[in-house]
C-alpha cells in the first residue's frame, strides 16, 4: 500500500525522526513514522489501521484495533447490518426483539474479536472473568440497586440533576473499569491496547446488562408493543447502540492510558499531557456528566440522540489519538528481526515494532499473528 | 540499537488466503447473527407466550381481570378495556362514563379521557382545550413531562401554570396543570390533572401539590392486555 517503491536489497536508511539506522520502506520501522515526511505524527494514517486517518470516528478500527482490514470489514458490515436490523424492528413496533438486539449487537461482536486476535493469550477464561462477565455483574447489581430507589415519579426520575447527572455518571463510569484493574498487573498484558481491550469489553458488559435490567418491563410485555415507534426507535438506538459506543470509549480511554502509565514501553517522543492518564480520565468523566446532564434538561428526544450521537464520534476521534501516539511512543526499542509477514498487509517484511511497508504497529496485530511466520509454499527466495 | 542485521530480500506479498485466521467473514457472520439472532428469539418467544398480544376488538372487548393491589382499588373500564389501579383511601371515582373517568382527592382532580387524535401532540392539545378559559386563566405551557408515562407505555406530556377561579365563585388561586397522553392497541388516552402551586418542586414535581397522590393511578394504568 505504501506509495513509494518498495525497497529492493538490504538498503538501510535513515530515519529523519529518530535517526536510527533502518530499513528502506515508506515507514520506519522502529518508530513508526513517514520517512518521507518531515512531521513524525503521520496523522494521515492511525498506526493501528494505517488505510484509515488517525481523525476518523470510526467504531470497529478504534474500538477493535487488533483486527487487520482484512478482518475488519465483514465486522464493520456485521455491526451496520446488526443497527439497520434494530430499526426495521423497532419500527415495526416489535420492541423486546429490536431491544435485545441492540443490546446484543456490540457485546457479541467483542467476544468474537476476542477470540478472534486471542488478546486473552493464555488466559482466556481470567480475561473474560475479569472484563466482560464482571461488566455484566457490576451492570446489573448497579441497575437493581437504582431501581431500589427510585420510582416512577412524574417528572420521569426521582432524582435531581446532581445525582442523575453527576453522582450516577461517576459512580458508572469507575465500575466499568473496576473489572479490567484485575489484571493491571499481569506482565504478559503490558500494552496499552491490551488495557483499552480490556476496559471496553467490561463497558460492554456492563452497558448489557444495565440496558437488560432497566428495560426488563418491556422485554416482558407483548411481543408487540405500542407507543410511537420513531420514539421508541430513537430510545432504544441510544440506549443500546450509542451508549454502548460512548460507554466504551471512556472506559477504553482510562484504561489504555492507565496501562501505558503503569507498564512504560514509552519512548517518550509523543508524550503530550493532553493524551496522558490524567486528561483522559478528566476527558471520559467529563463526557460522561455532560451527557448525562444534557439528557437531564433535553426534553426533545431527537435532539437528545444526535447530542449523544456527536459525542460518540467526538470521543471516538480523541481516543484514536491517543491510541495512535501511545502506539508510536511504545516503538522505543530499535530492532531489526528477521522476515516476517505482516498482518496488515501481508507483506514479507523484516519483523520491527512497524511495518516498514505500511506502517502499521506490530503490537495493533493479533497476537496469534506477530511472529509473522512465513507460510512455507509462498516464501521468497 | 540491534545487535545484528539480518539479510531482507525484495519485499513480496503473501496471498492473503495463506496468512492464519480464526473465523472466517461467514464464521462472523454466522456466529454473530446466531447468537443473537437465538437470544432475541428466545426471550421473545417468552414474553409472547407470557404476555400474549390481545384480539383485536370485534363487538366487545372485555376487561381483563387482575388481582388487585393489596390496600387498593381497582377501576375497570368495560367499554375500552383499561383498568386503572388507585388508593381508595385517597382518591375516589367522581365521573365514570364510557369516554372518562375522573378522580377526586384532597390534592385535587384527575381525570383519563378516551381519545381519538391523530397524534399524541394532538391528544394533549385536545385536552388543553376542554379546560373552562373561565376557570383556568392565564394558562402558561411551563414545560414537557420528562419520561411521561401511562403505566409502562412511554408517552408525551405537558405542565401549564393557571390561575384557578373556581366556577362557584370560591378563592382564585395558581395551580398547576399535567396533561400526560399515551396510546396502546389503538386506544389513545389523556390524563389531565390540576393542583394548588407547589414551589417545592422536590416535593411536588413541576409545582403540582398533588403529584404525589396522582402519580399512583398514572402508574397503576393498565392499557388492554396489559
Amino acid at each position: 500500500m505504501s506509495d513509494t517503491t518498495p525497497a529492493q536489497g538490504n538498503a538501510l536508511v535513515r530515519c529523519p525522526h529518530c535517526e536510527e539506522q533502518v530499513p528502506a520502506g515508506a515507514y520506519c520501522g522502529s518508530c513508526g513514522g513517514h520517512l518521507g515526511e518531515e512531521q513524525p505524527h503521520r496523522r494521515h494514517s492511525y498506526a493501528a489501521a494505517p488505510y484509515e486517518s488517525v481523525h476518523r470516528a470510526a467504531v470497529i478500527s478504534t474500538l477493535f484495533p487488533h483486527l487487520p482490514h482484512r478482518n475488519a470489514h465483514v465486522f464493520r458490515e456485521v455491526f451496520g447490518g446488526g443497527v439497520a436490523v434494530v430499526i426495521l424492528l423497532a419500527a415495526l413496533r416489535l420492541y423486546t426483539p429490536a431491544t435485545l438486539a441492540a443490546a446484543l449487537l456490540l457485546p457479541v461482536l467483542y467476544v468474537l474479536y476476542l477470540y478472534e486476535v486471542e488478546v486473552y493469550e493464555h488466559e482466556p477464561w481470567s480475561v473474560i472473568a475479569a472484563t466482560f462477565i464482571t461488566g455484566v455483574v457490576l451492570g446489573t447489581v448497579y441497575s437493581l440497586v437504582l431501581s431500589h430507589f427510585s420510582d416512577l415519579a412524574l417528572n420521569g426520575t426521582a432524582h435531581g440533576p446532581f445525582i442523575s447527572g453527576v453522582v450516577l455518571p461517576v459512580i458508572i463510569l469507575l465500575l466499568m473499569v473496576a473489572g479490567p484493574l484485575l489484571l493491571l498487573d499481569r506482565a504478559h498484558f503490558d500494552e496499552t491496547l491490551d488495557g483499552l481491550t480490556f476496559g471496553v469489553a467490561s463497558a460492554l458488559g456492563f452497558t448489557l446488562a444495565v440496558v437488560v435490567a432497566g428495560e426488563w418491563h418491556v422485554l416482558t410485555t407483548t411481543l408487540r408493543g405500542s407507543g410511537v415507534p420513531a420514539d421508541s426507535m430513537l430510545r432504544i438506538v441510544r440506549g443500546g447502540i450509542v451508549a454502548a459506543v460512548v460507554n466504551a470509549t471512556t472506559a477504553g480511554l482510562i484504561t489504555a492510558t492507565l496501562w501505558q502509565r503503569r507498564h512504560r514501553h514509552a519512548a517518550g517522543r509523543h508524550r503530550s499531557a493532553w493524551r496522558g492518564l490524567p486528561a483522559s480520565a478528566l476527558v471520559a468523566f467529563l463526557a460522561q456528566i455532560g451527557l448525562a446532564l444534557a439528557s437531564y434538561f433535553i426534553d426533545d428526544l431527537l435532539l437528545d440522540v444526535i447530542v449523544w450521537a456527536m459525542a460518540a464520534m467526538l470521543l471516538l476521534v480523541w481516543l484514536r489519538v491517543v491510541l495512535h501516539h501511545a502506539l508510536l511512543d511504545e516503538g522505543a526499542e530499535h530492532h531489526v528481526g528477521p522476515l516476517g509477514v505482516c498482518a496488515e498487509c501481508h507483506h514479507v517484511v523484516p519483523t520491527m515494532r512497524f511495518c516498514p511497508d505500511c506502517g502499521a504497529a506490530r503490537s495493533a496485530a493479533p497476537k496469534h499473528l506477530r511472529s509473522g511466520a512465513i507460510p512455507t509454499t509462498e516464501a521468497p527466495a | 540499537m540491534s545487535a545484528a542485521t539480518p539479510s531482507w530480500g525484495p519485499q513480496a506479498a503473501v496471498p492473503h488466503a495463506q496468512v492464519g485466521r480464526k473465523l472466517g467473514d461467514h464464521h462472523v457472520i454466522f456466529v454473530a447473527g446466531g447468537v443473537i439472532a437465538a437470544i432475541v428469539i428466545v426471550i421473545s418467544a417468552i414474553a409472547a407466550l407470557v404476555h400474549p398480544n390481545p384480539p383485536p376488538c370485534a363487538l366487545y372487548c372485555g376487561p381483563q381481570s387482575q388481582p388487585p393491589l393489596p390496600a387498593a382499588s381497582t377501576y375497570t373500564n368495560r367499554a375500552h378495556g383499561f383498568s386503572i389501579d388507585y388508593p381508595a383511601g385517597e382518591l375516589t371515582v367522581a365521573v365514570d362514563q364510557a369516554d372518562l373517568v375522573e378522580f377526586h382527592s384532597d390534592g385535587g382532580p384527575i381525570d383519563f379521557r378516551v381519545v381519538r387524535a391523530a397524534s399524541l401532540d394532538d391528544a394533549i392539545s385536545q385536552a388543553q382545550q376542554q379546560l373552562d378559559g373561565s376557570e383556568f386563566q392565564d394558562m402558561q405551557e411551563v414545560g414537557s413531562v420528562r419520561g411521561a408515562e401511562l403505566g409502562y407505555v412511554p408517552g408525551k406530556g405537558a405542565v401549564w401554570s393557571a390561575t384557578y377561579q373556581p366556577s362557584d365563585g370560591g378563592d382564585s388561586g395558581p395551580v398547576r396543570i399535567a396533561i400526560i397522553a399515551a396510546q396502546s392497541h389503538g386506544l389513545t388516552v389523556v390524563a389531565t390533572m390540576f393542583s394548588d402551586y407547589d414551589s417545592d418542586t422536590d416535593l411536588a414535581p413541576y409545582g403540582l401539590s398533588g403529584a404525589q397522590t396522582f402519580d399512583y393511578p398514572i402508574s397503576g394504568f393498565h392499557f388492554p392486555g396489559q
